[in-house]
C-alpha cells in the first residue's frame, strides 16, 4: 500500500488524540476519588449509586426521628417517675390520714400537704419538651391541666395520638395522653381531692375507698412506665438496626463508586508511558524524508 | 527526411519533461493543501505518423508529448467516505448533545432533582415529628422550593439547549444553500474549462471538498454528466442541478413548534435519514424533547401528588384548608411553592384533623416517596429518576460507541484515498531526480544536433576553399 506523508501524520494524531483521551479520563478519575462521575460512565453503577445514596439519606432519617422519639419517651418517662413518687407519697398520707385517732391538727397538716401532691401531679401533667406539652395529645401548644380554686383539674387535650415513622413502614405512637394517665374524666385528681377532704373530714370508709382509688391509679402508671419501657426498647433496637444496615449501605456505596486508587495510578502510568512512546515513534517517522538526502 | 527531426524529438523532449517538472512542483507545493488529489503525467511517444510531418516511416518516431495531466482519484472511496462522514455527523450531532444534557442533568452530584426530592421528604420528615415549629416548617417550605428550582433549572436549560440546536441547524441550512450556489459556479467554470481543453484538475478539487463538506450534512449522491457538470442530490433531494439549485428554506413550522426544513414550491418537507443536519433535527425534535417530557411527567406527578394529601390537611392554625402546596404551570419550567406559603409557611398543612401536634398529614405527604404513583403505579418518583439518569448514561454510552467506530472507519478510508490521492514528498523526490536527468539528457541531446548540424551546415563543401 502506497503510504503518503499524510497518512503518517494522520495516524499520529489519531493514536495521540485516544491516548490523550484515556490520559485525560484516568486523571479524572484519580483526582475525583469517583469511578463513576457521568452516567455514561457506567449506567449500572450510576443506577446502584443513585440507590443507595437515597437508601443512605432515608437511614440517617429514621434514625434521626429514633432519636427524637427516645427523646420525647424519656421525658415522659421521667414524668411518670415522678408521678409515681408523688403517688406513693400520698398513698402514705392517706394510710397515716385514715387512722380514726388522728387529732385535728395532724388530719390538716396532711390535707395539706396532699394538696401540695395535687399541684405538683399537675405541673408534672403539664410537662413540656420544646414548647410543647406531652400528655396533651395532639393538643401540645395547650396547657393540657388547668387546676380550679376548688382543686378540680379539667383537660384541654385531646386523645390523639402522635404517630411517627421509625423505618420505611413502621411507625410508633410516641405520646401518653392525659386521659390515658390521669382517667377519663381526670379521676387522679377528683379521687385525690376526694381523699383529702376526707382526711379532713375524719371520714375513714371514704379514706378507706379513697386508698384504694389511689392504688389503682398507682397501677395505671406502672402500667405505663411499662408501656414506655416496651417503646423505648422497640426503638433502640429498630436503632441498631438502622446503624448497622447504615454501614452496610455507606459500604455498597463506596465499592460502587470509589475509585481504586492503585488501579487507576497503574492506568495512568501505563497511558502516560504510551503517550510517550507514541510520541516518539511519531516524532522518528515523521520527519526524513528523501529531500534531506539530496544535495 | 526532415533535417531537423532530431532537434524536434529533443525539443518534445525538453517542453514535455519540463510540463512533468511542473506537475511535480505542483504536487510539492499542494502536499498539506486539503482535498488535493495528487495529479501524474501521462507521457506517451509520437508515432511519426501522428506527428503530421510527411516522408517515409522507418524511423524510431517523433518524441514525446504529455497525452495528459491525470488526476488521481478513486471516486468509489470518495462514496464510501461520504456515506460513513454522514453517519458520522448524525452521530456527532447527538453525542454531542448528550453530553451537554449530561452535565446539567448531574443527578450524581449533590444538587440534582434526587436529592433535592430527598432533601424535601427529609424536611417533612422532621415536620411530621414537630409539626408546631416555625423553623422546621420554614425548612419544609424552603426545601420545596429548591426542589421546584432545580425543576426549573433543568428545564429551562434544556429548553435553551433546543434554542442552541435551533440555531445549529438554521446555520446549518444556510451552509448547506451556501455550498449549493457555489458547487453550481464551480460546474460552469468546470464546463467552460474542459470546452476549452484545460484542465479542469484543480477546479475538480475544490468541488470534490465542497461536496465532502455536504456529506457530512447528509447523504450525498453524485453524478457527473458528460461536460462535466455534477448533479449533487441530498438526501433524494435535488440540490444541484447542474446549473441550478433549489434553495433549502427553514421557516415553516412543524409539530414540535421549531421550523422544519424545507423545499420547493409547495413546502416540501426535507426527509433524510442520517447526517448532521438529520441529527440535530432528531436531538431537537425527539432527544432533547423527550428528557423534557419525562421531567415535566415527574414534575407533575410530584406536584399533583403532593397537593392532593396537602389539601385534606390542616394548617397550624387548626382550621385553614384545601390549600394546595405546589404550583406547576404548563410545564416544570414554570412550577413553585404556593405564594401564600411560601410567605406563611405556618400554613402547611401538616395536621390531619387541625390539632397543631398532629402532624399525621405531613407523614402522609412524606410516604407518598414509597408509594408507585408513575408509569401506571409500578414506578415510585426515585425510580423514575433512576431510569431517566440510567436511559440518558446508555444512550451517550451507545452514542460514544457509534462515533467512535465512525471514527476509526473514516480514518481508515481516509488512509486508502491518501493511499490513492495523497502526495509523498519522497515520490515526487524522485520523480524530480528523474525527470531533471531526463531534461539534462534531452538538452545534451540538442546540443549534440546542433553540433551535428553544425558540421553539416558550416563545414560541409568547405573543401579546396
Amino acid at each position: 500500500m502506497r503510504i503518503t506523508d499524510t497518512m503518517s501524520v494522520n495516524n499520529l494524531r489519531y493514536n495521540l488524540s485516544k491516548i490523550g483521551e484515556r490520559l485525560s479520563r484516568a486523571q479524572d478519575v484519580l483526582s475525583s476519588g469517583k469511578s463513576v462521575s457521568r452516567p455514561s460512565d457506567n449506567p449500572k453503577k450510576a443506577m446502584t449509586s443513585l440507590y443507595m445514596k437515597s437508601l443512605i439519606e432515608q437511614n440517617r432519617r429514621y434514625q434521626s426521628n429514633i432519636q427524637a422519639g427516645l427523646d420525647w419517651l424519656s421525658t415522659t418517662d421521667q414524668a411518670l417517675d415522678s408521678i409515681n413518687q408523688a403517688l406513693q407519697r400520698a398513698l402514705e398520707l392517706a394510710v397515716t390520714g385514715s387512722s380514726s385517732v388522728l387529732p385535728r391538727e395532724s388530719r390538716e397538716a396532711i390535707a395539706a400537704e396532699l394538696e401540695q401532691v395535687l399541684q405538683h401531679l399537675a405541673q408534672v401533667g403539664n410537662t413540656e419538651i420544646g414548647g410543647r406539652y406531652i400528655f396533651a395529645g395532639r393538643n401540645t401548644l395547650q396547657q393540657p391541666l388547668q387546676m380550679g380554686a376548688d382543686l378540680k383539674v379539667t383537660y384541654s387535650g385531646d386523645e390523639g395520638r402522635l404517630v411517627w415513622e421509625i423505618s420505611q413502614g413502621a411507625t410508633i405512637g410516641v405520646n401518653i395522653t392525659g386521659k390515658e394517665l390521669f382517667g377519663p374524666n381526670m379521676e387522679m385528681f377528683s379521687d385525690l381531692a376526694a381523699l383529702r377532704q376526707a382526711v379532713l373530714a375524719g371520714d375513714v370508709q371514704a379514706a378507706q375507698q379513697g386508698i384504694s382509688r389511689l392504688q389503682a391509679h398507682l397501677d395505671n402508671v406502672l402500667r405505663y412506665r411499662a408501656e414506655v419501657g416496651a417503646r423505648i426498647n422497640r426503638l433502640q433496637v429498630t436503632l441498631d438496626r438502622l446503624k448497622q444496615t447504615e454501614i452496610e449501605y455507606t459500604r455498597v456505596l463506596s465499592e460502587t463508586e470509589d475509585a481504586d486508587l492503585a488501579a487507576s495510578m497503574v492506568t495512568l502510568r501505563t497511558e502516560e508511558t504510551a503517550y510517550r512512546a507514541a510520541l516518539e515513534v511519531g516524532a522518528r517517522i515523521i520527519q526524513p524524508s528523501l529531500i534531506d538526502y539530496l544535495k | 527526411m526532415s533535417t531537423f527531426r532530431g532537434i524536434e524529438i529533443g525539443r518534445s523532449a525538453i517542453s514535455a519533461h519540463k510540463l512533468a517538472l511542473d506537475v511535480v512542483g505542483q504536487n510539492v507545493a499542494n502536499a498539506n493543501a486539503p482535498g488535493y488529489s495528487r495529479q501524474s503525467v501521462q507521457m506517451a511517444a509520437v508515432s511519426y505518423a501522428q506527428s503530421g510531418l510527411s516522408g517515409v516511416q522507418k524511423f524510431a518516431g517523433a518524441g514525446v508529448t504529455v497525452e495528459r495531466i491525470v488526476r488521481l482519484r478513486d471516486a468509489f472511496l470518495d462514496k464510501q467516505i461520504r456515506q460513513e462522514s454522514a453517519t458520522m455527523g448524525w452521530a456527532e450531532a447527538r453525542l454531542e448533545t448528550l453530553n451537554q444534557m449530561e452535565v446539567v442533568m448531574n443527578e450524581l452530584g449533590s444538587s440534582g432533582i434526587r436529592a433535592r426530592l430527598d432533601e424535601f421528604w427529609n424536611a417533612m420528615q422532621e415536620l411530621s415529628l414537630n409539626p408546631e415549629s416555625v423553623s422546621v416548617r420554614a425548612t419544609v417550605v424552603q426545601r420545596g422550593e429548591a426542589l421546584c428550582e432545580a425543576f426549573r433549572h433543568t428545564v429551562g436549560w434544556l429548553r435553551q439547549l433546543q434554542e442552541n440546536i435551533n440555531y445549529q441547524i438554521e446555520a446549518t441550512v444556510a451552509r448547506i444553500n451556501d455550498i449549493a450556489s457555489q458547487l453550481v459556479e464551480l460546474n460552469n467554470q468546470i464546463v467552460r474549462a474542459k470546452a476549452r481543453g484545460e484542465s479542469s484538475n484543480v477546479l475538480e478539487d475544490r468541488r470534490d471538498l465542497l461536496i465532502d463538506e455536504l456529506a457530512e450534512f447528509g447523504p450525498v449522491d453524485v453524478t457527473v454528466r458528460p461536460e462535466g457538470a455534477a448533479i449533487v442530490k441530498l438526501g433524494g433531494f435535488p440540490l444541484v442541478e447542474a446549473y441550478g439549485q433549489e434553495t433549502l428554506r427553514f421557516e415553516v413550522a412543524g409539530p414540535s413548534g421549531y421550523p422544519v426544513v424545507t423545499w420547493g414550491p409547495d413546502n416540501q418537507v426535507l426527509k433524510i435519514s442520517t447526517g448532521k443536519l438529520e441529527g440535530l433535527l432528531e436531538a431537537r425534535d425527539e432527544l432533547v424533547a423527550s428528557y423534557i417530557e419525562d421531567l415535566n411527567k415527574l414534575a407533575r406527578s410530584i406536584v399533583d401528588e403532593v397537593n392532593a394529601v396537602h389539601r385534606k390537611g390542616y394548617a397550624l392554625d387548626g382550621t385553614t384548608t384545601g390549600l394546595d402546596f405546589f404550583v406547576m404551570g404548563t410545564d416544570a419550567s414554570d412550577v413553585r411553592v404556593r405564594q401564600e406559603i411560601l410567605q406563611n409557611p405556618s400554613l402547611v398543612a401538616a395536621s390531619a384533623d387541625g390539632r397543631p401536634g398532629d402532624g399525621s398529614n405531613a407523614l402522609a405527604m412524606a410516604q407518598l416517596k414509597q408509594k408507585a404513583v408513575m408509569v401506571n403505579a409500578t414506578a415510585t418518583w426515585d425510580d423514575y429518576i433512576r431510569s431517566i439518569t440510567a436511559r440518558l448514561g446508555i444512550e451517550t454510552q451507545e452514542a460514544q460507541r457509534v462515533q467512535e467506530n465512525q471514527e476509526l472507519l473514516l480514518k481508515d478510508l481516509e488512509n486508502r484515498k491518501q493511499s490513492v490521492s495523497g502526495v509523498s514528498l519522497d515520490e515526487e523526490a524522485t520523480e524530480m531526480i528523474k525527470l531533471q536527468h531526463a531534461y539534462n539528457a534531452a538538452a545534451r541531446l540538442i546540443t549534440v544536433y546542433d553540433e551535428l548540424l553544425e558540421v553539416l551546415i558550416s563545414r560541409t563543401g568547405l573543401v579546396g576553399r
